[in-house]
Order: C-alpha cells, then sequence, then structure tokens
C-alpha cells in the first residue's frame, strides 16, 4: 500500500505570514537602534504603562471609561510630580549658593580625609603600597567632569528628550496598547494563534507582575531605611532612603551601590562621621530584611526561577548591556521560561480532556 | 456580510468620527445566546476584546489534542465538527452562522479540544478567549458576571438534556 503524504496547501501562505509578523516585530528595535535617544524613554514607558495599568483598572471597574480613567490617573500624577518639582526648585533655589561654595572644601576635606585613610592603611599593611585608591578616585572624578563638559548639552537635550517622550509613549501603550497587541495578532497564522496568544498573555502578564513586585520592593526597603535613619537620627535621611531603594531594583549590586551613598554622606564628611556605623547598620538590617523576607515574598514566587539562574542572568545581562541589561534580564529570563514551557506541554503533554 | 476590521488604532479612535451604520462584529455577539443578555453598551465594549479571524475551506480552526483556551461564534460559513474514530474522523456536526464552539475552554484550566473544527466553505469566525474574560471580570465586574451566567445556564442545559437523553436511551429496569 502506498502512502502519499499530502503537502499542507496552507504551509507556504503561512510561512509568509509569519516572516511578515517578525518584520513587523523587527521595525521596533531597529528604530529604538535608529534613534537611541528614544530607548530610555521607550523602556520608562513601558515601565510606566505596566505600573499605571491597575489604577486604570480601578478606574474602570467604577465605570469609568479606559480614557478618563488613564486621564485622570496622569492628571494626578502631574499634579504631584509639578508639586514636588516646585518644592525641590524652591528647595535647591535655597541651599544652592551654600551649596556650591561649601562643596569645594566638602570636597577637599572628603579627599584629606580618604587620603589619611589610605596612609593608615598602607602604614599598617605594606602589601597595599602599590593601592592608590586616591588617585584612582581622583582620575575618575576628573574623567567624569571632563565627559560631563562634553556632553552636557546633548545630555541635557536627553533629559528634555524623556521627560516629554516617555509620559506621551506611556499614554499611547495604556490607551492603544490593546489594539496595537490585536494588530499584531492579526498577522499570526491561524494554525499559531492560539497558542501565540496565550504565550504572549502570560509573558505579559509576568513582565507586569515583576516589575510592580519590583517597584514593591524598592519602596518597603526604602521605606524601611527612612524609618531606620530617622531613628538614629542620621543625616540626610529622606535622600539616603530614596537612593537606597532606587539602587534596590538592581539585583545583587544594587544593595552595594546604595551602601556606597550612605559611606560617602558619613564616613568621609567629618561633621557626620559619628553617623557611620549606626547608617550602615541600618542599611544592614533593612537589606536582610529584604533578601530574607521581602524578596521571597513579593518577588520570588513570581519569578520562580533558581536562584543560579537568577545570578547568571544578571551577570549575562551585564556583561552584554550594563545596567540596563542587569535590570530587564530576568524578567527576559522568565518571559523566555514560559516559552519553553509551554512549547513542551504542546509537544508532550495532552492536558485534561473536556466535552467542548 | 460587511468587513469585519478587527482592530482601531489611537488616531482612529480619538480622531476619526465614529461611522453610525452597525459593527457587525457586535451584530454576530448579539446572535450569540451567551451573550443575549448585554446592553448596546456592553456589546460595544465586548466588541472590541474578540478577535476576529478568516478561514479557508478546509483550514483547521483546532484539532482534536490541542490545548484550548477559548470559544468561536461563526459570522459567516460553515464549521465541520469532527472526532477521531478508528478508522477515520467521524463528522459530529456541521455549524452554521450564528453557531458557537469551544465555549467549555473558557472555564476549564488546561483544557483539551475534544474534536476537532474544520472550515467547510471560507468562514469567518469571532474569537473570545480565556484571558480577555479574565480581563472583562476584573475590569467589568457586572458583564464578566453576565457572561459567565449565561455560560452556567448553557452548560447546565445541555446537562440536562444529556441526561434525560441516557435515561431514555437506557430505561430503569422494573
Amino acid at each position: 500500500m502506498i502512502i502519499r503524504n499530502r503537502p499542507d496547501p496552507r504551509l507556504k501562505k503561512d510561512l509568509l505570514k509569519l516572516a511578515f509578523l517578525f518584520a513587523a516585530l523587527a521595525a521596533i528595535p531597529v528604530v529604538v537602534a535608529i534613534t537611541p535617544g528614544l530607548f530610555l524613554p521607550s523602556l520608562l514607558a513601558v515601565v510606566l504603562a505596566l505600573l499605571f495599568s491597575p489604577l486604570v483598572v480601578w478606574f474602570e471597574r467604577r465605570d469609568f471609561s479606559r480614557g478618563a480613567g488613564i486621564a485622570i490617573v496622569f492628571g494626578s500624577i502631574a499634579v504631584v510630580l509639578g508639586g514636588a518639582a516646585l518644592w525641590l526648585g524652591q528647595t535647591v533655589a535655597l541651599t544652592w549658593h551654600s551649596a556650591y561654595e561649601g562643596a569645594p572644601a566638602f570636597f577637599a576635606a572628603s579627599l584629606s580625609r580618604l587620603t589619611a585613610l589610605e596612609q593608615g592603611f598602607k602604614g599598617q599593611y605594606p602589601l597595599l603600597q602599590s593601592v592608590d585608591v586616591v588617585g584612582t578616585l581622583t582620575r575618575w572624578a576628573q574623567g567624569t567632569e571632563r565627559w560631563f563638559i562634553t556632553h552636557g548639552a546633548a545630555l541635557a537635550s536627553d533629559l528634555v528628550l524623556g521627560l516629554v517622550m516617555t509620559p506621551v509613549l506611556a499614554l499611547v501603550l495604556l490607551q492603544s496598547g490593546p489594539s496595537i497587541q490585536r494588530y499584531f495578532f492579526s498577522l499570526v497564522p491561524n494554525r499559531l494563534f492560539e497558542s501565540s496568544y496565550i504565550v504572549s498573555t502570560r509573558v505579559i502578564g509576568a513582565f507586569s507582575d515583576y516589575v510592580r513586585a519590583k517597584l514593591l520592593e524598592a519602596t518597603l526597603v526604602g521605606v524601611l531605611c527612612y524609618v531606620g535613619f530617622l531613628i538614629v537620627h542620621a543625616p540626610y535621611p529622606g535622600p539616603l532612603a530614596l537612593i537606597a531603594g532606587v539602587t534596590n531594583i538592581l539585583p545583587y549590586v544594587g544593595p552595594l551601590i546604595g551602601a556606597a551613598a550612605c559611606v560617602l554622606a558619613t564616613a568621609l564628611d567629618p561633621a557626620n562621621a559619628a553617623y557611620f556605623w549606626p547608617v550602615m547598620i541600618v542599611y544592614g538590617v533593612a537589606n536582610i530584611v529584604d533578601t530574607f523576607v521581602i524578596f521571597p515574598v513579593v518577588v520570588a514566587q513570581l519569578v520562580n526561577l533558581h536562584p543560579l539562574l537568577v545570578v547568571v542572568a544578571v551577570m549575562v545581562g551585564q556583561e552584554y548591556y550594563g545596567l540596563v541589561g542587569m535590570l530587564v534580564s530576568v524578567p527576559l529570563v522568565t518571559a523566555a521560561k514560559i516559552v519553553i514551557h509551554e512549547i513542551h506541554d504542546a509537544l508532550y503533554r495532552g492536558g485534561m480532556r473536556t466535552i467542548s | 456580510m460587511a468587513d469585519l476590521k478587527p482592530t482601531q488604532f489611537l488616531w482612529a479612535d480619538l480622531f476619526q468620527r465614529r461611522k453610525r451604520k452597525q459593527d457587525p462584529v457586535i451584530e454576530v455577539l448579539r446572535e450569540n445566546v451567551l451573550f443575549e443578555a448585554l446592553t448596546a453598551n456592553e456589546l460595544q465594549y465586548l466588541s472590541k476584546r474578540v478577535y476576529v479571524r478568516n478561514y479557508e475551506r478546509g483550514e483547521a480552526v483546532f484539532t482534536e489534542g490541542e490545548r484550548g483556551f477559548g470559544m468561536f461564534s461563526i459570522a459567516r460559513g460553515k464549521v465541520a465538527i469532527k472526532t477521531q474514530g478508528a478508522e477515520s474522523d467521524v463528522l459530529m456536526t456541521t455549524l452554521e452562522k450564528g453557531s458557537f464552539f469551544g465555549e467549555m475552554t473558557l472555564i476549564q484550566p488546561d483544557a483539551v479540544r475534544s474534536a476537532s473544527a474544520i472550515a467547510v466553505d471560507p468562514t469567518v469566525l469571532v474569537g473570545f478567549f480565556k484571558p480577555d474574560l479574565m480581563d472583562i471580570v476584573a475590569r467589568k465586574p457586572a458583564l464578566g458576571v453576565k457572561i459567565l451566567f449565561q455560560l452556567s445556564r448553557i452548560l447546565s442545559e445541555r446537562l440536562l438534556a444529556t441526561t434525560e437523553r441516557v435515561t431514555h436511551d437506557h430505561p430503569k429496569s422494573a
């Protein structure tokens, strides 16, 4: 008996549809690549859209339209940010003159204190004679100063572009995100539609949950640090707590960067040297609470990745894309895990049979 | 039937005057008994969350054994529902415009299609999927409850009909 395999007549057309879909999807990174100034605003816009989406849903549940909910959320945030910017501007204006006058003396005192510390360690440990911390820091500071002078204008324009484009893109994503998503799904061949739809829904859900969980974690760490700094009467409790919270978003190295800020604010300023150990203790306690309580409860369950995989993902992200790579590596690996899991289920698992 | 255009961009939504003529997707949804209790506004809201798919003659909508995540309403054409028999496919029924199928997957977790659905003619289907139903329950709880209630009613009616048929075919012995 001859068994003839009939070729699928729609396969060629479906492959063409897939090629067109990938070309359409590839247009997004191409646009971002040729306009690098849009990369960070686009990323921030996605984060903002994911962050504000539950607020819009809250308004929709109370019979507001989607557009009205988005307008209320953005309007409220604009008022709050405007007020904060006004307060900050007034505070900076009041303290700018004294900071400008006192900065050279502060840096000189910090440098001499650091030099004294370095000389002390070198006297105690001759092995450290070849280490030149102060020289390295001085050269780095001078290089950074030169970089800001040469790139200041471009940096300022990127900042303005980001401040304008980020909320606009976030608003477009919130309002038209579902429509854009539906357009891309209209390009998917029928035979792949359901599976690709469910995978993308789960990936977007995982991204959203991760972003909100990390921001909640950062907020909790920031609040813990702020309360702790207030208890020990540490200097600049607000800015230090803000730095501790924001840097906590970065996996593994974030706490170290936050601690560096605490060191700079206390150890290098003779007026605040007495607060060095209380601040470090507060910071240590906050990170222990974060590692053993906040992260397992808030983030780890959503990520559902082996800790070694998280470490590798962060290292690879940092190697190829620096700070941004560290931020996006974990959700990207989570998304890849969802896709692999779905493919595995489709190929190897039958699932529960039902009457439909 | 007029062309079913499933996508509207921001510009069309905000800057184009809304046409007075009836959206064909809403007409399809209105004919579906699952959505018969919905108001005009609710049908309008729902129409933006369904997916219009075009199938060629002989093209499979879904295959028996694969995972399913939603239901389909027939807007145009015919769909044959088949199961795999011992030697060949067995035709269970042919559904026409106004019918729907696959609704159980809206509520079953990890549901698997118990039959294959194949387009007999060039067919247009309106798909409604579980993630969208969950999103509606989150954003518009009243609308979500209506849909779930109707779904429960339909499933209980079918169960009752099946029970009566089984009882009729196998009466209790005296």
